[in-house]
C-alpha cells in the first residue's frame, strides 16, 4: 500500500533569495531542437486588478524529441515578480506536440503561478499566438469557449529584434484565467 | 469521479479559497479548474542538476567561516510518485527562518536577531534511491499579521520537482509536537486526515551520535490520474 500523497502549501513570501536568480529567467533548448528565440512577458494581477509583486511563475517547454525528462533544465524558467506584478522570460519557440488523440496540439508552454496566499501550485497554458485568434488545439477544446482567450499569449512588438508574447495571469475576478486540474 | 492520487484529491489538498489565511481571499481562482488529461507538456519535466548545484549544509552555506547558531538537526526522507516508486535525481530545494525566527529578507521586519553564519538556503538532488539529505538549524517560529497575535509553527519550506511538470509540489514541513498547529490557519487549510503527513518524524536512526537530531520527511508526489476527472467533480 503506498501512502497517501503530501499536501501542498503556499510559498510564502520569503523564498526570493532561495529560489530566484536572473539567469533562470531565459529557457534554454536541447542543441538539436530549433531555438528560434522569443519572450513570454506578463503580470501576475489579484482579485483587484492589482499586481501580485510576490510571486513566482515558472515555465515549461516541452520538446517533442524528448518525451520525458530533459537534460540539464532544458525548456525550464523561472522569474519572481516585480513590483508590478510583471514576470518576464526568454525561451526558444515552442513547437507543435502529439496528443493521445492524434491530433496535433498547437504551439504552448505550461505555465506555473505560486505566491503567498496559493496553496497548491495552479497551472495553466499560454499559447503564443500573431493575432487573438484562438487556435485549433485539442486542450482549447475542452475549455469553455468564452474563457479561451484567457490563454493566448498575443504578440506584443518585439524587443531587441526578439518578438515578445503577452500573457497575463488573473488570479480571480473578470477575465480569470482558465486554470488546469489534473 | 474521484481519483485518490489525483493532483488535486480534496481530501489531500487544501481548498484554494480559505479565508482563515487571509491572503488567499483575492487570490483564489473562483471558475473550477478545467479537468485536462495530461499530454506530452505536463508527462515531461526538467532535470535541474546542471543548472542548480547541490549546497545542502545549511549551517555552513554562508559564505563565512562560522557556523550557524541553534539545534543542529538532520533532515533527511525519500520523494517517491503516486505509485511508491522513487524519484531519483530530482530538485529538493529548502529555505527557513533561522533559530531565532527570522528570514534574511527585506519583507520580514521581525524584532529577532539575524544570525551572519545562516542564509536559510539549501539545495539538493534525490540520489538513485530518491532520498535527499539536509544539514541544518531548527528554525525558529515567528509572528506574521494574519491575524491578532497569530505565529507561524517552526517550518521548513520545499519545492520538489519530480518526475513530470504535474508532480511540482511546494509545501512545508513541520516539527512534531508544537502547539502552534493547531492555531495555524495555513497548516489548518489541508483536510485534517492529511494534515499529520507534514509533520516530519524525530528519528533516532537518523540522529548522528554526538552532533546532530535527526528528522524524517518522506515526500509522496501525486502526478496525473491515469484518466482525466468527471467535469462534475472537478473540484
Ligand atoms: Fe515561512
Amino acid at each position: 500500500m503506498t501512502a497517501g500523497a503530501t499536501p501542498s502549501q503556499t510559498l510564502g513570501p520569503f523564498f526570493t533569495d532561495a529560489l530566484v536568480d536572473p539567469g533562470l529567467a531565459r529557457a534554454t533548448a536541447s542543441p538539436d531542437a530549433e531555438a528560434e528565440p522569443m519572450r513570454l512577458e506578463g503580470r501576475v494581477l489579484d482579485a483587484d486588478g492589482s499586481g501580485v509583486d510576490d510571486a513566482l511563475v515558472e515555465l515549461w517547454r516541452a520538446d517533442p524529441d524528448h518525451p520525458d525528462v530533459t537534460g540539464d533544465g532544458h525548456g525550464w524558467a523561472r522569474s519572481a515578480t516585480d513590483a508590478e506584478g510583471g514576470y518576464r522570460f526568454w525561451l526558444p519557440r515552442p513547437r507543435p506536440l502529439p496528443h493521445p488523440s492524434a491530433r496535433e496540439q498547437a504551439p504552448h508552454v505550461v505555465v506555473l503561478v505560486l505566491a503567498r496566499g496559493i496553496l497548491d501550485v495552479l497551472l495553466t497554458r499560454a499559447y503564443p499566438v500573431e493575432e487573438p485568434t484562438v487556435p485549433d488545439d485539442p486542450v482549447l477544446r475542452r475549455v469553455p469557449a468564452e474563457r479561451r482567450g484567457t490563454l493566448l499569449a498575443v504578440r506584443d512588438g518585439e524587443v531587441d529584434d526578439v518578438p515578445r508574447y503577452r500573457f497575463d495571469v488573473r488570479l480571480q475576478g473578470p477575465g480569470e484565467t482558465v486554470f488546469f486540474a489534473l | 469521479m474521484n481519483r485518490p492520487s489525483g493532483r488535486r484529491d480534496p481530501a489531500t489538498f487544501p481548498p484554494y479559497l480559505h479565508p482563515p489565511y487571509a491572503s488567499t481571499v483575492a487570490r483564489s481562482p473562483r471558475e473550477e479548474l478545467v479537468a485536462l488529461e495530461a499530454t506530452i507538456s505536463e508527462r515531461s519535466g526538467p532535470r535541474l542538476s546542471g543548472r542548480l548545484p547541490e549546497d545542502a549544509d545549511l549551517t555552513r552555506n554562508a559564505g563565512t567561516a562560522g557556523e550557524a547558531i541553534g539545534e543542529r538537526i538532520i533532515v533527511t526522507g525519500r520523494v517517491v510518485d503516486a505509485a511508491g516508486t522513487p524519484v531519483p535525481h530530482t530538485l529538493v530545494e529548502v529555505w527557513q527562518a533561522n533559530a531565532a525566527g527570522r528570514y534574511i529578507h527585506q519583507r520580514d521586519d521581525h524584532a529577532a536577531p539575524l544570525d551572519p553564519n545562516f542564509v536559510g538556503i539549501g539545495r539538493c538532488h534525490t540520489d538513485a534511491d530518491g532520498v535527499y539529505r539536509f544539514t541544518t538549524i531548527r528554525p525558529g517560529a515567528y509572528p506574521w499579521r494574519n491575524h491578532p497575535n497569530a505565529w507561524r509553527p517552526a517550518h521548513i519550506h520545499l519545492s520538489v520537482f519530480g518526475p513530470t511538470i504535474a508532480s511540482r509540489l511546494v509545501t512545508q514541513m513541520y516539527f512534531p509536537g508544537d502547539p502552534l498547529h493547531a492555531l495555524d490557519p495555513i497548516l489548518s487549510a489541508v483536510p485534517a486526515g492529511a494534515r499529520q503527513r507534514l509533520v516530519a518524524r524525530y528519528d533516532h536512526d537518523v540522529t548522528v551520535p554526538e552532533w546532530a537530531l535527526g528528522y524524517r520527511f518522506d515526500v509522496v508526489l501525486a502526478g496525473p490520474g491515469a484518466t482525466p476527472p468527471d467535469p462534475g467533480t472537478t473540484p
